[in-house]
């Protein structure tokens, strides 16, 4: 699916550190309610920012700073992290199952992938949608 | 650097330990909690009660320190009970289907009439 160039875009830079976390938890929170998601679907987005990054923190790469973007559609939010410096070919921040059981549930789809010197994730949250659809991580 | 602290509170009712916890558990703070139970349990306190009702996040670092806590309870004959009625937390619990595995109750009173 080719992205949406009009939908609004919320861009964060953060450093790669566990307590930026609470930060990022507080911005994803106000980005789904802005879109007009309800509290169930907050609390997922929420969730869904915390795994996610805590993941690309715990990655091998030089770069120290996460750089996020939410990008807001209507009934659906997509969020992407991303953080350079990461060896082509490396190993990929692995999940825990407690983790993945959580985002399987929280999101419409994600994924986790390396490529282009870069380790990132890109996670899809529907409003209202039905959860535990997704594929899981590739990992 | 930022710190991030999670506030605890010990409190003994009847043959019960209970450690109130109030933050946001993720892995920023997760290190607080299991030192807090670790100490508990090496203090010999092996019927436990965690009271998340104070709790406003928690995350699968949180949890994980919780089921480690309640296999090591159990390996020692104890038992850990969690105290919690905040939605947000409840449904980790739900999604991870620990609720089937570590004991949850609304409040301290009703751990206390059913033990």
């Amino acid at each position: 699916m080719s992205p949406d160039l009009s939908a609004p875009v919320v861009a964060l830079t953060v450093p790669c550190a566990p307590e930026y976390l609470g930060l990022i938890r507080l911005v994803a929170s106000s980005v789904a309610t802005n879109a007009g998601m309800d509290v169930d679907d907050i609390d997922d987005l929420r969730i869904a920012a915390d795994e996610l990054c805590y993941l690309l923190m715990s990655a091998t790469a030089d770069e120290q700073d996460i750089k996020l973007t939410f990008t807001i559609s209507p009934q659906r939010i997509v969020i992407e992290g991303k953080r350079a410096g990461w060896p082509e070919g490396g190993v990929l921040p692995g999940a825990s199952d407690l983790m993945v059981k959580i985002l399987a549930q929280v999101v419409d789809d994600f994924e986790i992938t390396g490529d282009g010197g870069s380790v990132k994730f890109r996670a899809v949250k529907d409003a209202g949608a039905t959860t535990g659809t997704s594929a899981g991580p590739a990992v | 650097m930022t710190t991030v602290d999670l506030t605890f509170e010990n409190s003994t009712h009847e043959a019960w330990s209970v450690l109130a916890v109030e933050g946001e558990i993720d892995v920023a703070t997760a290190a607080q909690l299991r030192e807090q139970l670790n100490t508990l349990v090496a203090e010999g306190k092996h019927q436990l009660i965690v009271d998340l009702n104070r709790v406003e996040f928690m995350d699968s670092t949180g949890l994980g320190v919780l089921v480690g806590a309640h296999k090591h309870l159990v390996e020692l004959g104890g038992v850990m009970r969690v105290v919690c009625t905040q939605p947000t937390i409840l449904k980790v619990f739900d999604l991870t289907g620990l609720n089937a595995v570590i004991p949850l109750a609304d409040d301290l009173d009703s751990v206390l009439a059913a033990s």
